[in-house]
């Protein structure tokens, strides 16, 4: 009795881990691929001893080979542009930080969750988290943790949800800081704008 | 006289003393063992002149001497990671921990993180001249940006210039962790970085070996499943244990290879097994005596001395070998016969033994220790004879198989006339002159130490691929305080900035980028006051939602930080051997270069001339103290020769150059056969010469004390052969330092061997001792 009751116990905990790999799989064949995806966003910040959220929009660009900008157009004009190996933000044209994988190795990794996170790369992210979730229903959601320690003391976990595109994703930083951004508008094209040009610039 | 009861005393007492240092070194053989020496370096030379340099030497030796480094590579990430697991699953029965990286960001940041306001990156240190209002918009970004790189919540980095001082420390290692794995990539090859610590145990010769044999077994176990995985390594441990396996290859083929010629060579010389049991003693009680006084003495023995004491056992027997030669067929008893041989015996173990100290006059402490060893050992040698050939030499010891022949054959040695003399002077000297010439001095580290080829290989390519500094070449700083000290450095470093800028070194690793000097804490946070300006900090917490207590915590001047509270945190780990901290010369550190390569690039950095920085080339270094020395001694060398010639004066008069000639000549024809072989001149060269002078007059000395008996010769003939038995193993060495004597010993022992007998005096045929008459037996009347 007691063992069955063990087991049943045990039930739940023991299903994600045993689809873990088809989840994933799930979960990609189900978003929209192409060479250039775009779309807006809009990001609420909540952070540690702030009341206020902190509310920010603007739009992205996901180009597969060269990266993904995230472009803030309110309240401030501030772009995120992530590269497999490098990570640069600008305030307007003035570059604010620029961290290159060669000097500092930590950015391929950090860079390489950020571009994987924003192009939708799962697999990719999957080599950095443990991954749980659901994608049984009409949207999927997942939560990854940190497999590396050191990851960990940057970042708590991720959530991602959606459906044919990742629609809402929330970092929660092991500062206790919290990033939510809602994605919408998401379209798909086989070569880039000039507006999207300019963002990379 | 040798028939006293205080002979038969003393022969009792230095019996005593042989089974006592037996008994001894075999109680004690455990431990001992233990206290045996592999480093590569003990043969080196300390820096006398620089206490602070040897100290800076010794504390970056210490702090890498436990490591072991393995990288496991591979084309394909996956394929690297499963080697890796697997590799480090079978090094698991070994007496070593893995090892964590050092670098943890964690810790680093909750330590730094209260002396914030004094620390900031150039870049940000340049802006605290903007205004406040550039500050406000910055913080107000950094609040609304997507992601922070540092780790920290906002409100405990408001501007992010904390954060981006952290980063900072990011270029530091090339090593990521990545999966619960650490990785470096290199030209399109994955790595995975497997990190040791050898266990306290691992400290005795049998676990270095242990630990470099399962390490081996591993690796071509790995190698065999996936042999596309290439697995590179590093550590003091390899090197100690390889060194090990020599020498006792080496210790072993020297020794049995001596022993077996000299029996053999015994049995055949002297009719029957008599005169084997002294020959059997001298060697035994040499090499007893000199182990187990050098054990004695020094803390710890290199394995090398032992390896250059095996090659005594041919020199241990020469005194035994001398007086059974010299009383073949004598019908006169022992005592007799080793009291008129007793004043040539004296004076030629004196010059011998007083050779072999003269290695002591460097300052290398491997030689020293191998003075100490063969002067004992021939010492103790020929105390034995002293003691116990009245004892134990047979009554009568009749030529063998061997020995007939030879006196015969020895008889016909020709004496160098005059006119002979000068026929092979001109001959020889040219050949002389031209290898004198062809000979060129140069003093090389390699010359004294050797190491594996490969494992070096392996580590300068870890060295590459995890961008370490070069352990050899790097600057001291030194200074009056602590203060001094980072203040130096940090002019140092910014001078290091420009070869950083113009390529000709990666970087630098440095105790002020951890610890930055407090006048320059103090300038940062004078700079930083706009920082701390309560206007923006309201105006910010107005505009993000913060309260009071923000402002206030925000406004408050953040500490310094002092060198004990930076020294006494885990965060110090990644440069604390760094800090040489107070050297009883005033404080120290040391300032590491990464990624130096190239002469130019190395001479440039020697001309850095700041105050209280020093550049430190430690293989040029020890070039320069090896050519200082080889001069030196060279005129040690000299010295010693015009000495010798004086005290042979009071007893040989103008028959002195005679004795004295052998060894000179054999020197410089050694000299000039080096030169052939393009082998360059030495200090150990020079060293070599001094020992040739010293063997070389036992020589010159017994065949002109009896120059009309063929015996002597015969004597020296066996001694000599011996000798170059011994020596000439030596030669096969794999340590350079020992080869070189090896080689040097064999050229000059056998000259002075075969010149002897050509200068002796004239004489004519004279045995030493009445001997009973011999059917094959008749004296020589080859003298002229």
């Amino acid at each position: 009795m007691l063992k069955k009751l063990l087991a049943l116990m045990l039930l739940p905990a023991l299903i994600p881990v045993m689809a873990h790999a088809d989840l994933l799989q799930d979960v990609q064949k189900r978003l929209v691929d192409a060479p250039v995806i775009r779309g807006e966003f809009v990001q609420e910040r909540q952070l540690v001893g702030v009341k206020k959220t902190l509310t920010a929009s603007g739009h992205f660009v996901v180009e597969k080979k060269r990266g993904v900008v995230w472009h803030t157009v309110k309240p401030f004009d501030q772009r995120l542009q992530v590269a497999r190996d490098e990570i640069v933000q600008k305030d307007g044209k003035e570059t604010l930080m620029k961290l290159t994988a060669d000097k500092e190795p930590v950015v391929r990794t950090v860079g390489g969750v950020l571009f994987s996170l924003f192009s939708g790369d799962l697999s990719g992210l999957a080599k950095h988290f443990d991954v749980k979730g659901d994608a049984r229903g009409a949207r999927w959601s997942l939560v990854l943790s940190p497999k590396d320690a050191g990851m960990a003391k940057l970042i708590g976990n991720l959530k991602l949800a959606g459906d044919k595109s990742i629609e809402q994703v929330e970092m929660n930083a092991a500062s206790g800081d919290v990033t939510r951004i809602r994605m919408s508008k998401v379209t798909t094209s086989t070569q880039m704008s000039a507006e999207d040009e300019a963002d990379f610039d | 006289m040798t028939e006293s009861r205080l002979w038969r005393a003393l022969a009792l007492a230095w019996l005593i003393v042989l089974l006592g240092c037996a008994g001894w070194l075999a109680s004690q053989h455990r431990q001992l063992a233990n206290r045996l020496d592999t480093d590569l370096f003990a043969l080196l030379p300390k820096n006398e002149r620089d206490p602070v340099a040897e100290r800076a030497m010794a504390s970056l030796a210490q702090a890498s001497e436990r490591q072991l480094v393995l990288l496991v590579g591979s084309a394909d990430r996956d394929a690297a990671a499963r080697a890796a697991d697997t590799l480090a699953g079978s090094l698991k029965a070994l007496p070593v921990a893995p090892q964590t990286q050092a670098l943890d960001l964690d810790t680093l940041r909750d330590f730094y993180a209260p002396y914030r306001g004094v620390l900031f990156t150039p870049a940000d240190a340049a802006a605290l001249a903007q205004g406040r209002s550039a500050w406000q918009a910055r913080a107000l970004q950094q609040a609304y940006a997507t992601v922070s790189t540092s780790g920290l919540a906002w409100r405990d980095d408001p501007f992010g210039t904390f954060g981006r001082w952290l980063q900072g420390f990011g270029d530091l290692t090339r090593v990521r962790p990545e999966g619960g794995r650490l990785w470096v990539d290199f030209e399109e090859r994955h790595y995975v970085v497997l990190m040791y610590t050898l266990a306290d145990s691992a400290f005795s010769l049998s676990a270095q070996k242990t630990v470099a044999d399962g390490l081996d077994h591993a690796i071509t176990g790995l190698k065999a499943g996936s042999p596309d995985v290439s697995v590179l390594r590093a550590g003091v441990v390899l090197h100690a244990a390889k060194a090990a396996q020599r020498a006792e290859h080496e210790m072993s083929t020297i020794g049995i290879g001596s022993l077996a010629g000299i029996l053999l060579l015994v049995l055949l010389t002297f009719r029957g097994w008599r005169a084997l049991p002294l020959v059997a003693l001298s060697i035994a009680t040499g090499m007893t005596i000199a182990l187990a006084l050098t054990f004695a003495l020094y803390g710890r023995v290199h394995m090398l001395t032992l390896v250059f004491g095996t090659s005594l056992i041919g020199v241990a027997v020469d005194y035994s070998l001398l007086l059974h030669s010299t009383s073949l067929g004598a019908s006169v008893a022992a005592g007799k016969r080793l009291e008129t041989l007793l004043p040539s015996l004296l004076v030629a173990t004196l010059f011998t033994a007083l050779a072999y100290l003269c290695l002591a006059l460097t300052p290398f402490p491997g030689l020293a220790q191998m003075a100490v060893f063969a002067a004992t050992g021939i010492a103790s040698a020929w105390l034995s004879e002293l003691f116990w050939y009245p004892r134990l030499a047979p009554a009568r010891l009749e030529p063998g198989v061997l020995g007939g022949p030879l006196l015969k054959l020895l008889a016909r040695w020709p004496r160098l006339g005059l006119r002979g003399g000068l026929v092979v002077l001109v001959v020889a000297a040219p050949l002389i002159v031209t290898g004198l010439l062809k000979l060129d001095a140069s003093d090389d580290v390699r010359s004294l130490v050797s190491t594996d080829a490969t494992l070096m290989r392996e580590q300068i390519a870890i060295g590459q691929r995890l961008g370490l500094p070069s352990p050899a070449q790097l600057f001291i700083v030194s200074g009056p305080d602590a203060q001094t000290v980072l203040e130096r450095e940090r002019t140092l470093t910014r001078e290091l900035d420009g070869f950083v800028a113009r390529g000709a070194i990666a970087g630098y690793q440095s105790v002020s980028r951890w610890l930055p000097p407090v006048s320059e804490q103090r300038a940062q946070q004078a700079g930083a006051a706009v920082l701390r300006d309560p206007a923006l900090l309201h105006s910010l917490a107005d505009d993000i939602g913060l309260d009071d207590a923000w402002v206030r915590a925000q406004s408050a001047a953040t500490p310094l930080l002092e060198p004990d509270v930076w020294l006494a945190s885990p965060a110090s780990l990644p440069a604390r051997h760094l800090w040489l901290g107070n050297t009883g010369h005033g404080y120290a550190s040391v300032v590491m270069l990464t990624g130096l390569a190239g002469a130019a690039n190395t001479a440039a950095l020697s001309k850095v001339d700041l105050p209280g920085v020093r550049w430190i080339d430690k293989p040029a270094e020890i070039s320069a103290v090896l050519d200082r020395y080889r001069d030196r001694l060279a005129l040690v060398l000299l010295a010693a020769y015009v000495v010798t010639a004086a005290l042979l004066w009071r007893r040989y008069r103008r028959d002195t150059w005679r004795v004295l000639a052998p060894s000179l000549i054999a020197s410089i024809a050694t000299l000039a056969i080096f030169g052939w072989l393009g082998i360059p001149l030495q200090l150990l060269t020079v060293l070599t010469l001094l020992l040739l002078l010293g063997m070389g007059i036992d020589y010159g000395i017994f065949v002109n004390e009896h120059p009309g008996e063929v015996r002597m010769v015969l004597a020296i003939s066996l001694a000599a052969c011996c000798t170059l038995l011994s020596f000439g193993l030596l030669a096969f060495s794999h340590t350079p330092a020992l080869a070189t004597f090896g080689t040097a010993t064999l050229s000059g022992v056998g000259l002075a061997w075969l010149t002897a007998p050509l200068l002796r005096r004239p004489a004519l045929p004279q045995p030493l001792f009445q001997t009973a008459p011999q059917p094959d037996h008749s004296s020589s009347d080859q003298a002229s």
